[in-house]
């Protein structure tokens, strides 16, 4: 780590030409990923990411720069190049630390970095087999254990010095089923904020078990039909069409310059009043938590929608830098390599009024989509689609027989008003979110939901 | 430590441990970039990044590890890590320490001379300055943005290999939001090439075009359509399923393309060249991830299916040479494989001909959300999409939120022409793609 002393002056040197705020953010991170095919272990990755990214602001205007050179002279550099991108002259400015200690709400058991390969792909290979052995069909598995030890310090012209470690493990199994000349995948890959004990929650048998089952299902499904219809979106994962129809929409890096169809709207009336929506970077080791963001703003609960009325967007401080509003804790990074801005931590619609048995009941021809796959958003026009990895069709209030191939797509903006029925499960999915700050962990949820009319993508 | 003395201190270090084939793999990576709001510049980043990785073979085995932290420390312990790795290899595949290619070709790629941070600033502030003038329905959220990266690779080895390579260039983003009637739209000009060789303001008033034409635009009627596929979609649509031609995902049994070398997979009309020289082209290395020389070939040819990419492993799998396609995402990635300028080669039509000959279908433009709605495995997608109608052989109403779906491997047999004018994506390391428009017969379209 590097010495309070040259972070106070390296961040004396980015703040010398007119700077109004400086920032330190230094990383040291252990990545590891063991991956089986084909019944084998097949490769392991094992790298440390090691660098920092310096930042400047003055007024809403940003430089920054990155680098992997730790030594004195690298930094100052680096440094040095901000400053003289910002502006000119050379003022001196005298900056003293203090050190910030904040609560760690996410207890960690085992480090997944200190345990031996051994155990780590005793763990990947239950996973793996229960899947592979699960039916003949399943002609191939690809499993991936993932474990990040990602170590952050963070420091401030304001004064601010303070550190963090963030744990995360997670696998993936996704199994292909095949008959003749056609394969059909099925996918499970739960995550948290924890060491290797992660798998007392979640025993990878189950994994393997679940991502075998659903590339089964997609074997015998025939294509989803296309057009507009009521669908009917599971808990967990489903919570993507969240993400992606509204959550994005409500992050300032669209919001603060008037590209978000969300601007501007606050305290009205932007979704069905059985829509509440949180934003909540505090669950204990969930895999969006964090103690404390990547400007070192403590993460907290963010009522983003309630009852249907929106109450408050994600801010990291250019962001309310150009809002007028104060940061949420939201603003996050993928690495020291990209510029921080505000993101996502674990975004969920609550919990709603409705019984899940009466929302399927309700539908008279539509489509349950029991499982989701990722999606994307263009913030300025809200434009969203998702893609469903299993999904089923209903009739008559019944769920029948399996369809594959769909994706779903709409306007944010209607969908919200659209959502008319919320059930009671609410469960949470892990996702990998990409945007301007790079790919960060963010977790995504929802109960049941039912939306009366979206374009279903099928053939 | 420079490379130099990472390489020195590594090699002593592996013949201390008695490990006979190794490697060291350096990358550096610098970027610098500049985007513009309003009529400022918005942000400025600058980065230079390194990373080396060392991997090497014990008992038949390949492990890796690698680092950015290259401090003494840090880079001696990767051997003691790389052989734990190794120990806990199960796979079959055997692992190769190159000695390297009988001929390597000399690339000539464009020149690259990196921007200053201020002609960068200024480059930006013109761009945007220029797409404001081309209309007063310019709203403020357009962001011009430009840029420059570059990649130096060194590979060292065991077996005598040291090979270095180098290539950068330049790219500018046009971009235009306009809002009409309290409605955005958004569309860009991208460009790889030298500030000044290109005309920024004919870029502008495209972008500006562009958007201004997908205003108003409509949902379509659920149905089978004719559709014509930019070459920028048509891009999008490749590099989504181009894991299907990797020699990795065929032999794990991930690819449906399995078995179907000498087949017909395609149109007659389709030829896929995977090129790492493109005559022009900036980015061009003349040897691969693993030291291998990289060469011109044709994947498909007039709709026949000639070979897989292959790396050194999977070449060996198959008892055939490698393709010289073993490539690391970054440097520390295990050897994957990719293609290089992997592109469809042109045919007759001029885009207005192609629109001509459907007389009415679909052009679509714009295609989002590849990494939820496709399926490399399967080849199905279904993919929101917008564009236009094209009635009576012409270019007529903006239309959106719509699908398109099918399966890719259906979709490339389906091609029933192929524009003349190639249209290049932006480079990921050395790997680009590059389409003309392109018209596919009786595709389900999912909207109203």
């Amino acid at each position: 780590m590097i010495q309070k002393k040259l972070l106070e002056e390296i961040l004396a040197k980015a703040s010398s030409t007119g700077a109004d705020f400086a920032e330190v953010f230094s990383e040291h991170t252990d990545v590891g990923a063991i991956e089986m095919v084909d019944s084998k272990v097949d490769k392991i990755q094992d790298s440390v990411l090691s660098g920092v990214g310096i930042r400047a602001l003055k007024g809403v205007r940003s430089v920054f720069a990155s680098t992997t050179d730790l030594s004195r002279e690298g930094l100052l550099q680096c440094a040095l190049q901000v400053a003289e991108a910002l502006g000119e002259g050379n003022a001196p400015i005298s900056i003293h630390l203090t050190e910030r200690i904040f609560p760690d709400i996410h207890p960690i058991r085992v480090a997944p970095f200190t345990a031996e390969n051994k155990q780590k792909i005793d763990l990947l290979k239950e996973g793996y087999f229960a899947a592979k052995e699960y039916d003949e069909r399943i002609s191939q598995v690809v499993g991936r254990l993932l474990m990040f030890d990602h170590n952050i310090l963070i420091a401030n012209s304001d004064g601010l010095f303070t550190t963090d470690r963030q744990i995360r493990t997670r696998m993936v199994i996704n199994a292909v089923a095949s008959k003749g000349t056609e394969n059909q995948s099925g996918t499970c890959s739960p995550g948290r904020r924890m060491g290797l004990e992660v798998f007392d929650l979640f025993p990878p048998k189950d994994i393997g078990i679940q991502a075998a089952k659903q590339a089964l299902t997609n074997l015998s499904a025939g294509y989803c039909p296309a057009g507009k219809m009521t669908v009917a979106i599971e808990n967990g994962f489903g919570g993507v069409i969240f993400h992606e129809a509204c959550g994005h929409s409500l992050e300032a890096t669209s919001v603060s310059i008037g590209m978000s169809q969300m601007a501007g709207k606050l305290g009205q009336k932007i979704a069905n009043e059985k829509v509440t929506a949180i934003d909540d970077g505090t669950i204990p080791n969930a895999w969006g938590s964090v103690n404390i963001d990547d400007e070192g703003t403590p993460s907290r609960r963010n009522v983003l929608i309630e009852n249907g009325i929106l109450k408050s967007y994600m801010i990291d401080k250019l962001g309310g830098r150009r809002m007028g509003m104060d940061v949420t804790g939201n603003s996050r990074r993928q690495s020291y390599a990209f510029e921080p801005t505000s993101r996502m931590t674990n975004t969920f619609i609550d919990n709603g009024p409705d019984k899940n048995e009466d929302i399927i009941a309700s539908i008279e021809y539509g489509l349950y989509a029991k499982s989701m796959g990722g999606g994307s958003v263009n913030p300025v026009t809200g434009e969203f689609n998702f893609g469903v990895n299993e999904a089923y069709m209903i009739r008559n209030g019944k769920i029948c027989e399996p369809v594959r191939g769909a994706s779903l797509i709409g306007k944010g903006s209607e969908i919200l008003m659209d959502i008319d029925m919320v059930g009671q499960n609410l469960a949470t999915g892990q996702g990998m979110c990409g945007s301007l700050s790079g790919s960060i962990p963010t977790d995504v949820g929802q109960p049941l939901i039912r939306v009366s009319s979206i374009t279903v993508g099928g053939r | 430590m420079n490379s130099n003395e990472c390489k020195s201190l590594l090699f002593s270090l592996s013949e201390k441990a008695g490990i006979k084939e190794y490697e060291v793999y350096l990358m550096e990576v610098k970027n610098i970039a500049a985007d513009a709001l309003k009529d400022d510049i918005r942000s400025f980043q600058s980065d230079v990044l390194g990373g080396l990785c060392y991997r090497c073979v014990v008992d038949g085995k390949m492990g890796y590890a690698s680092t950015e932290d290259l401090t003494e420390e840090a880079v001696s312990a990767l051997v003691e890590k790389a052989v734990n790795n190794a120990k806990c290899i199960e796979s079959d595949d055997k692992a190769f320490i190159f000695a390297g290619s009988d001929h390597y070709e000399t690339p000539s790629p464009a020149p690259y001379a990196p921007p200053s941070a201020k002609e960068l600033k200024e480059t930006v502030l013109n761009y945007q300055k220029t797409v404001y003038e081309q209309s007063p329905l310019v709203a403020d959220g357009t962001g011009c943005a430009a840029g420059a990266g570059e990649i130096t690779i060194h590979l060292y080895n065991s077996k005598g290999l040291s090979l270095s390579t180098h290539g950068g260039y330049v790219e500018s983003v046009i971009e235009a939001v306009v809002e009409k009637d309290g409605e955005k739209q958004q569309s860009y000009e991208m460009v790889t090439g030298p500030f000044g060789s290109f005309d920024v303001k004919e870029k502008a008033k495209s972008a500006v075009e562009n958007a201004l034409a997908r205003i108003g635009a409509k949902p379509v009627k659920t149905g089978k359509y004719d559709i014509v596929f930019s070459g920028r979609q048509m891009n999008s649509i490749v590099s989504t399923f181009i894991s299907a031609f990797s020699a990795e995902q065929v032999q794990n049994g991930l690819s449906l393309l399995k078995g179907k070398v000498g087949e017909t997979v395609a149109s007659d009309l389709v030829t896929y060249m995977d090129d790492p020289f493109y005559p022009g082209a900036p980015m061009q290395t003349a040897f691969d991830a693993e030291g291998v020389a990289t060469k011109t070939k044709a994947v498909i040819e007039n709709g026949v299916l000639k070979t897989f990419l292959y790396n050194l492993t999977t070449a060996d799998k198959d008892n055939v040479e490698s393709t010289g396609n073993g490539t690391k995402g970054s440097y520390q990635s295990p050897v994957g494989i990719a293609p290089y300028h992997f592109y469809l080669k042109p045919g007759d039509y001029s885009e207005d001909a192609l629109f001509q000959t459907v007389q009415n279908g679909i052009y679509v433009t714009e295609m989002k959300g590849f990494h939820a709605g496709a399926n490399p495995v399967t080849g199905d997608f279904s993919i929101e999409s917008a564009g236009f109608l094209i009635k009576d052989g012409k270019i007529a109403d903006p239309i959106c939120s719509f699908t398109v779906a099918t399966n890719f491997f259906d979709f490339l047999k389906q091609i029933a022409g192929v524009g003349d004018t190639l249209k290049w994506s932006g480079y990921a390391g050395f790997t680009r793609f590059g389409s003309p428009a392109v018209w596919v017969k009786d595709l389900s379209v999912g909207g109203e």
